[in-house]
């Protein structure tokens, strides 16, 4: 054997080694069996109209009251889970091989709104290398008006779709933001101040930043006019992650407060204790609930306010914890730190690579959805169709 | 189906699901695509499983490459990227060797799905030039040709490497 074989006998034993746990695989191809069994039946005529509504999927998860578009399915395990027990979820396949053709459909009326590249991608003298203009790899965005999506000048760092309407936050290797429109590709940059952590408002209109001196700004989307809310005690008890983030109603804001009575350690996250609620109009104090973490960000509210999801901290510092907003009790905990947005039926969506998870508000995985293959190493945002 | 045949089919999912992700990850290099093409297969299987049941394995991986070869057919390219490529690095070896067999992963990726499909047999499976030619449903020659082409193209892909890789000794 050559030197070039067993190196290849060495390199296909490594590929082979990297598989994936076999979890409940019998589980999943029986379902998946079966529905052969029943086309071959069916085209043989010993059986008819046997196709429909045989494989339970997240669609139905979402009690969607629409007849469901049907996806390619395929089952498959859950990944190897650390909640809850081994048990199959539905898993489904969102989006062809010419994905950007039509919205990517996702239960609830949902859709993806826009990928594009994930983080920064330096060449070998540091410089920023833009990502391809082109929807396999560059900033692709859903045009609602169209429907289908479009690509988006990419040379941007971050690129974010409103959760609905028209709007795109982009923001430059120089970390300034701007506003892009999804349906005429106009970009329009902004002088924004100091400040970041830029949030989409629940109707897409509207961008919230947090000031660097305490307060926020508030910028219209369409007119690009801006609004600011000095609040500078709001600085005084600012956990590691200092942003505002909107309430679902669209007329409140959202800051986290650490414990004072808690030491401050770079060794360990900040210890939360409440979170303060902010009036959109007049900046004003509205009230203070006792929820002990930093929301994740403004699509981790449930629209009916009942419930937050919670970044890790050193109570849990692997997880996304479920909150009561009410009360501030965690009811559940979502595995790592995946974007999410939760949906008005409680349903909760994380956005994680290629993978989207579908959870209730107990941290169970109920469904699974594989975005397109092109979306791997990106970062995919989902919102209203 | 019958009972003790679908406790069978258990049974050997059970034994051999493992195995045959590990086949489908060499020919996929995609944790995703490998659980698709065995969830695949053994659907296939499942539907016929009280034909095939006595020799299921065989079947079922048969199933296994000609789905990867069709599937790459179809869509008329290389499913995995260059750029997907695990990054993963095995500690304990050699620099050099870590490279090279990172390379040559790569390489692997972006060969045709039947020349890499006779390399999985040959070198991860351990079959014959004649097993191979039967499960892939073609001539003994034509294994052959497939594995030189293959590692000639590797040799030509991997030329860049960390050292220069040699032929044979």
């Amino acid at each position: 054997m050559t030197e070039l074989e067993r190196t290849v006998r060495a390199a296909v034993n490594d590929l082979a080694q990297q598989a994936p746990p076999a979890l409940d695989l019998a589980t999943a191809a029986r379902v998946r069996g079966r529905r052969i069994r029943r086309r071959r039946q069916a085209l043989v005529g010993l059986a008819a109209a046997v196709l429909v509504g045989t494989v339970i999927t997240p669609y139905a998860v979402l009690n969607d009251r629409r007849s469901a578009p049907e996806p390619a399915l395929v089952t498959t395990p859950p990944p190897a889970p650390s909640v809850e027990p081994a048990t199959t979820v539905p898993y489904v396949r969102a989006g062809g091989v010419k994905w950007w053709k039509s919205p990517i459909e996702l239960p609830g009326d949902l859709a993806v709104t826009s990928v594009s590249r994930r983080g920064v991608v330096m060449d070998e003298n540091g410089q920023d290398v833009p990502a391809a203009a082109t929807f396999k790899e560059g900033n692709v965005v859903l045009d609602r008006d169209a429907g289908r999506y479009r690509v988006l000048p990419s040379g941007y760092q971050h690129f974010e779709a409103a959760p609905t309407g028209r709007y795109v936050l982009v923001e430059n290797e120089a970390a300034k933001v701007g506003i892009a429109d999804a349906s005429t590709g106009r970009v329009r940059m902004l002088d924004h101040g100091s400040g970041g952590g830029v949030q989409w408002s629940p109707d897409g209109k509207t961008l919230l930043l947090t000031l660097n001196a305490g307060g926020f700004r508030l910028i219209d989307a369409a007119t690009a006019t801006r609004r600011d809310h000095s609040i500078p005690e709001s600085n005084a008890l600012c956990p590691d992650f200092c942003s505002f983030t909107w309430l679902p109603n669209g007329k409140e804001v959202a800051l986290a407060q650490r414990d004072p009575a808690v030491p401050q350690s770079e060794d360990r996250p900040d210890t939360v204790r409440s979170i303060k609620i902010y009036s959109v109009d007049t900046g004003q104090l509205v009230r203070e609930i006792p929820v002990p973490g930093v929301p994740v960000g403004s699509t981790a509210w449930s629209p009916d306010g009942r419930y937050v999801l919670l970044r890790p901290d050193a109570s849990e510092p692997n997880g996304t914890r479920i909150a009561e907003v009410e009360t501030g009790r965690i009811v559940g905990t979502i595995p790592g730190e995946p974007r999410v947005y939760v949906h008005e039926s409680n349903q909760i969506f994380t956005i994680d690579g290629i993978q989207v998870g579908l959870y209730n508000v107990s941290g169970r995985l109920q469904a699974r959805i594989a975005l397109p293959d092109d979306f791997a190493r990106r970062e995919a945002f989902i919102g209203r169709r | 189906m019958k009972e003790s045949l679908e406790a069978e089919f258990t049974a050997f999912v059970a034994a051999r699901g493992q195995t045959l992700l590990r086949i489908a990850h060499a020919l996929t290099g995609s944790r995703e695509a490998a659980e698709d093409l065995v969830q695949g297969a053994l659907a296939k299987a499942y539907a016929r499983w009280p034909r095939i049941h006595s020799d299921a394995e065989a079947y079922v991986k048969r199933i296994i490459y000609n789905d990867r070869v069709s599937i790459w057919r179809r869509t008329g390219r290389a499913e995995v990227s260059m750029a997907e490529v695990p990054e993963r690095a095995h500690t304990g070896r050699h620099d050099h060797d870590v490279a090279e067999r990172l390379a040559v992963q790569q390489a692997l990726l972006a060969l045709p799905a039947r020349q890499r499909a006779v390399l999985v047999m040959r070198y991860l499976e351990d079959r014959s030039v004649e097993e191979t030619a039967e499960a892939l449903g073609c001539r003994p020659g034509t294994v052959a040709s497939q594995a030189s082409r293959a590692l000639a193209k590797l040799r030509e892909l991997t030329a860049g490497a960390n050292r220069p890789m040699e032929g044979a000794r």
